[in-house]
């Protein structure tokens, strides 16, 4: 059985790791799709489980000139973390929910997606999808309804796996 | 098995958190109830548009996930994980765990007839919210961060609807008792203490011959003294090289602990084991000579009455519980130290400990006298009082004995 996990908030590691571990002693193919590695870096997952970034597949262009003009440039010129965080908060994060995502949404609708819709096209399919923290929740109702439309079963889904 | 009764809790052992609720699930052990609804919240960082994005996906994935497995005790484990961004108060964590809840039964209350809900505002409120108009509710408040709790207007008033809507509720331990009476005494006359079951059914294979080996076990964090402890074991340590320390547990202060033990000359004889299992708990209890828990606060000390029924002598401050729980067996347990901000308690302690050395310590009597009050079949009975008490419905079969 091939099993995803997802864990793109990356704050539920211990769970991610043990339950993960758990799959692969059972027999199963368990992949974890996370949002990058640095946050997973001091972690130790079964030599069965494959780890996957969804950093590593290309963001749709004008998601990547959003991250590039409001995010990357300013944090190379405005350096000090805390001048960086406040700027974030104020400045960048606001023009991207009130200006940018908007737009966005409404000239491409499954653009948000299109880096799961590419893992899953590449990776999947799945028989089983564990959501395995909050921010993991939209990416897994994608995740069902893309995996359904492809396989015509609907995958189980679960929120732990015994271990 | 007591199938007429559901438990309500948003604290029971998981992979991310293997202590947390370890006591919740003893209960479950010893009383074997039918259900476990566990409403465990999944905080994250989430904006306001994701956060309502999440509950939208969230809603729509519940109805077709797998939610059931079993547990201990034979009693179905309902799993309901209640995403929401990090930081709320306590009173919207309780919120939204009753809306899970709702939600992951279908919009049906919850069908048992008896429902007992664990940790005042966070188990009582949801329980409270989802039963039975004709169910009865018990509730038993474990938690230490009462105060915090009960300082947020919406808490308190989330505190009041739970005492006024329950039967009774259970504390274990004075502290807590005497924090709620002082809040809320138009319902003191519903406070009744209940201790903590422990299971007094795996003492160690041979008694412990010398106090080298120490043990603690608990959460890496400022409440629980570890900071004092390592300088503690530090300073002992110049006495007898022979003494090592293992540290069981997980928390913030953890990447400081390791530092401090490096600088302190000690990091070869201090091992951090990480968050473990309560089975593994068990075995390190059997694999060590001394349990070191110089908690500032405890509403009752599981883990000291684990020590204890494994056989392990202990040094404890007097926190609140254990001082209580310990009461008439403090010499022939170990040692009960005062809280200090210091390692000085903690070394005396220990080299009291050591000077007198079997002398005066008979953890073996403890266990058996202890057994009486905090076995399984003890506060199995105690539960079954209150639940089934003459004119309700009693249980289908026995639990645990």
């Amino acid at each position: 059985m091939r099993v995803l996990f997802l864990a793109l908030g990356g704050n539920r590691r211990p769970a991610v790791t043990a339950e993960s571990r758990a799959v692969a002693s059972a027999g199963g193919r368990p992949t974890v799709l996370v949002a990058g590695l640095g946050r997973w870096a001091g972690e130790t997952f079964a030599a069965d489980v494959d780890v996957v970034p969804l950093s590593r597949y290309r963001r749709h262009w004008p998601l990547a000139i959003e991250h590039l003009v409001l995010y990357r440039v300013p944090r190379v010129l405005l350096r000090r973390p805390g001048t960086v965080s406040l700027y974030n908060r104020l400045f960048a994060n606001r023009v991207r929910r009130w200006l940018v995502r908007p737009v966005y949404g409404w000239l491409w609708p499954d653009g948000i997606h299109r880096q799961l819709d590419t893992f899953l096209a590449g990776c999947g399919p799945f028989d089983a999808v564990v959501v395995s923290d909050a921010r993991s929740f939209p990416a897994a109702r994608r995740a069902v309804d893309s995996l359904t439309a492809v396989t015509g079963r609907t995958p189980r889904v679960a929120f732990r796996v015994e271990l | 098995m007591t199938r007429d009764v559901a438990v309500v809790t948003p604290w029971y052992p998981s992979a991310q958190m293997p202590f947390r609720g370890a006591f919740v699930r003893a209960m479950v052990e010893a009383t074997a109830p039918g259900t476990v609804y566990h409403t465990e919240v999944w905080a994250g960082r989430l904006s306001s548009d994701l956060d309502a994005e999440v509950g939208r996906a969230y809603r729509a994935l519940l109805p077709s996930a797998t939610l059931s497995s079993r547990t201990v005790g034979g009693a179905e484990l309902v799993s309901i994980p209640v995403p929401m961004p990090r930081g709320r108060p306590f009173a919207e964590q309780a919120h939204r765990s009753a809306l899970a809840l709702q939600w992951a039964l279908g919009g049906a209350p919850i069908p048992a007839p008896v429902v007992h809900a664990h940790v005042g505002l966070l188990g009582g409120l949801p329980a409270l919210r989802r039963k039975r108009s004709d169910a009865r509710l018990f509730v038993t408040e474990h938690a230490t961060f009462l105060d915090r709790m009960l300082a947020e207007p919406d808490g308190h008033a989330g505190y009041v609807e739970v005492l006024a809507g329950c039967e009774a509720f259970f504390v274990v331990g004075d502290p807590i008792r005497e924090q709620l009476a002082d809040a809320f005494p138009a319902y003191a006359h519903k406070l009744r203490l209940i201790p903590n079951p422990i299971d007094f059914d795996a003492p160690r294979p041979a008694p412990v011959t010398a106090l080298c080996r120490w043990l603690f076990v608990g959460g890496l964090i400022e409440r629980k003294g570890v900071r004092w402890l390592l300088e503690a074991f530090a300073i002992c340590r110049r006495d007898d090289p022979a003494l090592t320390l293992t540290l069981v547990g997980e928390g913030e202060l953890r990447p400081e602990l390791e530092q401090r033990a490096a600088e302190l000359g000690v990091a070869e004889f201090v091992r951090f084991v990480g968050a473990v299992p309560p089975a593994r708990a068990l075995r390190l209890m059997h694999e060590h000579d001394v349990l070191v828990h110089p908690s500032r606060y405890e509403t009752f000390g599981v883990v000291v009455m684990e020590a204890v029924a494994a056989g392990l002598p202990v040094i404890v401050t007097r926190c609140g519980g254990p001082e209580q729980t310990l009461a008439g067996f403090e010499s022939q347990a170990g040692e009960l130290i005062d809280v200090e901000d210091g390692p000085d308690a903690i070394v005396a302690g220990f080299r009291r400990l050591r000077d007198r050395f079997p002398g005066g310590i008979d953890v073996e009597a403890v266990r058996r006298a202890l057994a009486e009050r905090f076995g399984y079949q003890a506060v199995t009975r105690m539960h079954h009082e209150a639940w089934f008490e003459e004119g309700h419905a009693r249980p289908v079969s026995g639990a645990r004995r």
